[in-house]
């Protein structure tokens, strides 16, 4: 439970949405998803049929006390009695995914694993999303291999030495976490040996699905994913595409695994670059804000290593007020949440008024535009 | 687990801020839900609070009577008005804790007498989500063994530590306030991903929690923010190009400014 009362249990649902925007859950009720007012209704709505069961699992198991945060009564009636059936599998139609919160039953390997793709495969097992004996890995470097085995993951050599061959045979989902340069060598190796039955996810920035797609055999099932650096403490913000083939049971495990990791949210391709600009490249700036703010309060007689630390605290506790603190523990409108704390010739509004004054917004915003556009460019 | 207290704990003064720190302190399993009193003069706020278990008393006599670590939650031009209602109940086994801001623990002395232990405590407002940056100092005849029970609750609902009364200030020019620089920033990114093609929804969403991501980086590997910057900023990236904007746009400056503006604010405040 975390300090709202919420239970951890609930997770939004993975029911991806259909082209028109709207969500496939067939329990989906606008009222109830009304709740969640902040957030994009199709992404919420499901939480509703997917969170009473997963509270009512969890309640049975540790006997959670959390109050839910939406009206449990007015959404139990829109679910039949297979409610209480907990132990059985849910029963779904082809359309709809269901991914184990407890843990995917896919193997997955790795094709390179960098420093991204090693964060990815430790977040995966400390959130126990997966286990050492499901995951594997193709890394050429010797150094990389002796790092990646203390793991207790199955270690495969290079990639276009026969690694491919072997992740392909033995994974389920194929991530490649090869740097963008040895995409192509990597994918004529791979072509040969994958079936519609894997599921390939691609890390790589700026790499377009379509050049994926066009590498590998008709039909087989792709998705982008662009993580962030804080994968690697399991905080990430990631954005996913899904290529022409991919399912909506590929999008459940895409975002099973992603949310295991830290946020993801589902995007168009079109939307990549910006997502680069904003999610992918934005830890930099905050690094920096930190910094500053350090400086502030050293130039105000704080000792350094006290201001760094209320500093990135400081960050910490606030992102987490804007991403919990709306209604229902949903995410707040940070303009809200300022009006909520600066009180008349207070401190926070002196504080505010230099920001406003050295047109701190319009620097976020050029940066994230920026950065946005070099990745049109290397795209 | 942390630790249990075995104290009792009051509130003289049941708003936000009081709520998130009760909240914080029961649901950590640091004290039990029945041992916490508070009073309010809006019956609703004392509900809100037998709503989860705490017992809310008519008078703020009442509430130092029935506790032993008195957390003073009211409006800083109310402390002195509540320390002498209470001083006569205030044995020296109590601890009062205040968590007012620019209220310091002098004036306390004034009100409370000389006898007492006072504990002054800089929360901030990421208390309502457990994760208070927080800063405390000790006054009267306030010991060590005092703060660490201070600091045991506060460890519940995020972060704090000990600093000189004289650096309060400088606490409250940022971590005081500097959650609303952050949400102007959060504000910012969002608008900046729309900018660059993202619907509002999304970009606010990833902007959130890409600054949680980024901090937590900061506090989990100990590294210089410099040093992870370095990190992230690879050659003619897309990274370094949105620094640069930040870097011409004097974000830094804008930055500093806001903690040296809020810290003079905060030296002027306390000493109206």
């Amino acid at each position: 439970m975390n300090s709202l009362g919420l239970c951890q249990q609930l997770l939004p649902c993975s029911v991806p949405r259909r082209s028109s925007g709207a969500c496939a859950c067939p329990v989906r009720d606008s009222s109830v998803a009304n709740l969640y007012s902040s957030w994009s209704a199709s992404l919420w709505s499901c939480q509703q049929h997917k969170g009473v069961k997963q509270h009512k699992r969890h309640k049975r198991a540790q006997g959670c006390a959390a109050g839910l945060p939406f009206r449990e009564a007015q959404h139990e009636s829109l679910i039949t009695q297979d409610l209480d059936d907990d132990d059985e599998p849910d029963a779904s139609s082809s359309d709809i995914a269901r991914p184990e919160q407890a843990g995917l039953p896919d193997r997955i390997g790795f094709l390179g694993a960098g420093k991204m793709g090693e964060a990815l495969i430790r977040g995966f097992l400390a959130s126990g999303v997966s286990v050492p004996s499901n995951i594997s890995a193709s890394v050429r470097n010797a150094e990389r291999q002796r790092a990646l085995s203390m793991l207790g993951i199955q270690i495969f050599g290079s990639a276009t030495d026969g690694g491919a061959a072997e992740i392909a045979a033995n994974s389920d989902i194929i991530i490649l976490g090869v740097k963008p340069h040895q995409m192509d060598a990597v994918l004529s190796s791979l072509a040969p040996h994958v079936t519609t039955n894997h599921l390939i996810i691609s890390i790589a920035a700026g790499i377009r699905i379509s050049s994926i797609e066009n590498a590998l055999p008709d039909a087989t099932h792709v998705v982008r994913v662009m993580p962030n650096t804080p994968c690697l403490i399991r905080e990430a913000a990631s954005a996913y595409v899904l290529g022409n083939h991919a399912t909506p049971l590929d999008a459940s495990r895409t975002f099973a695994l992603m949310r295991s990791v830290g946020v993801a949210v589902t995007v168009e391709e079109r939307m990549m670059d910006a997502v680069t600009g904003l999610s992918g490249s934005g830890p930099a700036y905050v690094f920096l804000m930190v910094e500053a703010l350090a400086d502030g309060a050293v130039a105000s007689g704080l000792p350094r290593d006290k201001a760094l630390f209320l500093a990135a605290q400081t960050v910490a506790g606030a992102s987490r007020m804007v991403l919990e603190g709306g209604g229902n523990g949903g995410i707040a409108h940070p303009a809200l949440l300022k009006d909520h704390v600066t009180s008349p010739a207070g401190t926070t509004i002196a504080g505010l008024a230099e920001l406003e004054a050295c047109g701190v917004r319009s620097a976020f915003m050029r940066a994230v535009k920026a950065a946005s556009r070099r990745s049109e460019e290397l795209t | 687990m942390p630790e249990q207290i075995s104290k009792k704990l009051g509130f003289i003064g049941a708003g936000q801020m009081a709520e998130a720190l009760a909240r914080g302190f029961i649901d950590k399993g640091v004290v039990k839900a029945d041992t916490v009193h508070c009073t309010d003069p809006v019956p609703a706020r004392r509900e809100v609070f037998e709503r989860f278990g705490a017992k809310s008393e008519n008078s703020n006599v009442d509430v130092a009577k029935n506790s032993e670590v008195i957390f003073l939650a009211v409006k800083p031009q109310y402390v002195a008005t509540v320390l002498k209602e209470i001083k006569q109940h205030l044995t020296d086994q109590h601890i009062v804790v205040s968590i007012a801001a620019g209220i310091p623990l002098a004036a306390m002395k004034d009100s409370a007498g000389d006898d007492k232990r006072l504990v002054r405590v800089m929360p901030n407002t990421p208390c309502l989500v457990g994760e208070t940056a927080s800063a405390m100092c000790l006054g009267g005849k306030a010991n060590d063994a005092d703060g660490d029970i201070v600091k045991t609750l506060f460890n519940a609902v995020g972060t704090i530590f000990k600093v000189d009364e004289k650096l309060l200030s400088a606490v409250t020019g940022l971590s005081g306030s500097g959650p609303a620089y952050v949400f102007v920033m959060i504000e910012a990114l969002a608008d900046g991903g729309v900018r660059a093609g993202l619907p509002r929804d999304i970009a606010q969403q990833l902007a959130a929690q890409t600054v949680l991501g980024s901090a937590k980086m900061v506090l989990d590997t100990g590294k210089h923010p410099g040093a992870l910057k370095d990190m992230v900023t690879s050659p003619a990236g897309t990274t370094i190009a949105g620094v640069h904007e930040l870097e011409r746009c004097g974000a830094r400056a804008a930055f500093i400014n806001a903690v040296l503006a809020a810290t003079t604010r905060a030296d002027e405040l306390s000493k109206l």
